[in-house]
């Protein structure tokens, strides 16, 4: 069984449906990502989870045992916010230590543990310093530190490197990672940044409107999205319904389901350059529409046959990017053409 | 331009004179031997203070005072900072009830509140008429407004619901979380608002007047009825009395100057401002 089973659990506010018969199960020393657009029910069901929201209805097991309706503080969970909620009062030592104080430990137990914790963070020097005197990222790491020394059997996160700039953000995913590795906590990471769940998860769960769209290994949801929601959300997917399709490349097609292509596996080539039409792909012409820099890679919009594509190309300072209205020849491989169940 | 500024600085020099004089001359007449017929007084002397301090009934009267004043403050804390903790934690559809009912207070005059209870008082079940805690009950009233006011505001200055589900998912129970993490947040702001309601009360007449007259001398009644015997005497009980008041006044300005430099800043600035790393 594993270790976290969330069971057809539905939670309402005000008769609105915000969770529906949500399921889920989670095993034992993994780090998954809840990821969905803003609204669709995240923090309410880490919420649910963690017993700061009553759940309407299903079942919550934790390690074998049935959490639904225990008070927060015996479930065994710990949750980082996004705002951090470190206590003003307290010096980032107090604040660590707080857990264990609570559970009546001794003194020097709790020191030696709360020492180890701010090591593992990387905050040595800052014990006596209050929250407010600290950086956001380092708030972040008190925070982290602190539901992490009561060693939960899940840590929830919600959010938490929201607020912090791209590089920082980075930075953190990356030790965070390392800490999860290190430490084998399971945790549950709550985000709408398709990127930071891609970079820091074992396991993917795609939330839309208080279900789960689709779970699965990052790589797996990337590759192959099991609908126009998770493509369009993943990975900016061209997603091009049955007949459009047909219309492009000028082929009857078996399914009148609609597809997905990612926007990289689209090969581009000027006009009346020697591409490789062979068997494997499909060629089309078209006219770019609009270009936009990315960083290392360019997007161009291109139009054919009334189809909008859009195509990623490597942004190598040899080939000069094409302006608007120039002909293009498209090259897409036909196995790269996902075709969406829903 | 500098001629400017000592120009500015006459003209408040000239208001702050104008304002302080009569304080100024009360103080002069309470530590005045003779001043009559001269511009100054004929000597200088602290006896009126001494015979101030050395009289039982103005002793008395500022331990009557002191005791209700404190007694009500007292109370009226301990029961808004736990209903407003309970009402924003729990049941915050019934705020704008609580906001409503405390400061119900401001609309009713002083003499109109004071008629009122006297007479509701004075017979029936709770016969406390002219009793201590009538004039407790009657100031508990009079400081909703204050008490209610400061300690929403210390309350909303730091993300309470989320402080106590933090607390609460660290092994805290509630009674715990509340006085570990909430009560240490928002004390200042309540000593603040305490310490406020207190010197309105310490100069508050027309209640204290009408609801215990002689029955309970306090302060104020005790400088009434002296003022008719001795001009220097009641300028000695003012002026001890507005020091009393500034020294309040002070430790509270004080208090709610570390409280703004201190706790408020961190939750609301440090979330969205994004702070150089190293
Ligand atoms: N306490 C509440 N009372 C009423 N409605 C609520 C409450 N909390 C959440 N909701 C509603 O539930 C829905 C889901 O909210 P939730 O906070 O779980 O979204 P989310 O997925 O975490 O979004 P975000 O990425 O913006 O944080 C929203 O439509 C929200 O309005
Ligand atoms: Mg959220």
């Amino acid at each position: 069984m594993s270790y976290l089973i969330i069971d057809k659990v539905t939670k309402k506010f005000d008769g609105t449906v915000v969770l529906n018969e949500i399921s889920l199960a989670v095993e034992r020393g993994e780090l998954v990502t809840l990821l969905g657009p803003s609204g669709c029910g995240k923090s309410t069901l880490l919420r649910c989870i963690a017993g700061l929201n009553e759940v309407d209805g299903g079942r919550i097991l934790l390690n074998d045992r049935d959490i639904t309706y225990l008070a927060p503080r015996k479930r065994g969970v710990g949750m980082v916010f996004q705002s951090y909620a470190l206590f003003p009062n307290m010096t980032v030592y107090e604040n660590i230590a707080f857990g264990l104080k609570m559970q009546g430990l001794k003194g020097g137990y709790i020191a030696a543990r709360v020492k180890e914790m701010i090591d593992l963070v990387g905050l040595g020097g800052k014990e006596k310093s209050y929250p407010r005197e600290l950086s956001g990222g380092q708030q972040q790491r008190v925070a982290l530190a602190r539901s992490m020394i009561v060693e939960p059997d899940v840590l929830l996160l919600d959010e938490p490197f929201n607020a912090l700039d791209a590089k920082i953000r980075k930075m953190l995913q990356m030790e965070l990672k390392n800490i999860q590795k290190k430490s084998g906590m399971t945790m549950i990471f709550v985000t709408h940044d398709q990127e930071e769940a891609l970079t820091i998860s074992d396991r993917i769960f795609v939330i839309n409107e208080g279900r789960v769209a689709q779970s699965g290994k990052p790589l797996e949801i990337y590759s192959q999205p099991a609908s126009e929601f998770v493509a369009r959300f993943i990975g900016n997917f061209n997603v091009l319904k049955g007949e459009e399709f047909e219309r492009l490349v000028g082929e009857p097609l078996i399914s009148g389901k609609s597809l997905a292509i990612r926007p990289e596996v689209i090969k581009l080539s000027l006009n009346g350059e020697n591409g490789k039409g062979h068997n494997g792909s499909w060629r089309i012409k078209g006219k770019v529409v609009s270009v936009f820099l990315k960083g290392n890679i360019l997007r161009y919009r291109v139009r054919s046959k009334d189809c909008i594509l859009d195509v990623d190309v490597l942004n190598n300072s040899l080939d000069c990017s094409l302006n608007y209205d120039t002909s293009v020849d498209l090259v897409i491989p036909k196995d790269e053409v996902k075709v969406l169940n829903l | 331009m500098k001629e400017k500024r000592t120009l500015h600085r006459f003209a408040i020099a000239l208001m702050f004179l104008y304002l302080f004089m009569p304080l100024i001359a009360t103080f002069l007449y309470s530590i005045a031997t003779d001043w009559y017929d001269t511009v100054l007084p004929k000597g200088l002397t602290l006896s009126w203070y001494v015979k101030l301090f050395q009289d039982v009934r103005f002793v008395a009267a500022l331990g009557r005072t002191l005791f209700a004043c404190s007694v009500a403050v007292g109370l009226n804390i301990a029961v808004m900072v736990v209903s407003l903790f309970i009402v924003s934690l729990y049941l915050p559809k019934l705020e704008r009830f609580l906001q409503a009912f405390a400061m119900l207070p401001y609309a009713i005059p002083g003499v109109i509140g004071a008629v009122g209870l006297i007479k509701v008082y004075s017979s029936g079940p709770l016969a406390i008429s002219g009793t201590v805690w009538l004039l407790i009950g009657a100031y508990f009233v009079v400081i909703l407004p204050y008490t209610y006011q400061g300690t929403r505001n210390s309350m909303r200055t730091v993300d309470l619901p989320q402080l106590v589900s933090a607390a609460e998912l660290l092994g805290a129970s509630k009674p715990k979380a509340f006085f570990k993490v909430v009560l240490p947040n928002i004390l200042p702001g309540v000593m603040v608002s305490a310490l406020l309601s207190f010197s309105v009360l310490f100069g508050e007449f027309v209640l204290t007047n009408f609801l215990v007259g002689g029955y309970y001398e306090t302060v104020q009644i005790y400088l009434m009825r002296r003022m008719r015997e001795s001009g220097h005497l009641s300028s000695a009980v003012v002026i001890s009395y507005y020091l009393f008041v500034f020294c309040l006044s002070w430790i509270a300005l004080k208090l709610g100057q570390n409280f703004k430099n201190g706790n408020s800043d961190n939750l609301r600035g440090k979330k969205y401002e994004l702070p150089h790393y190293r």
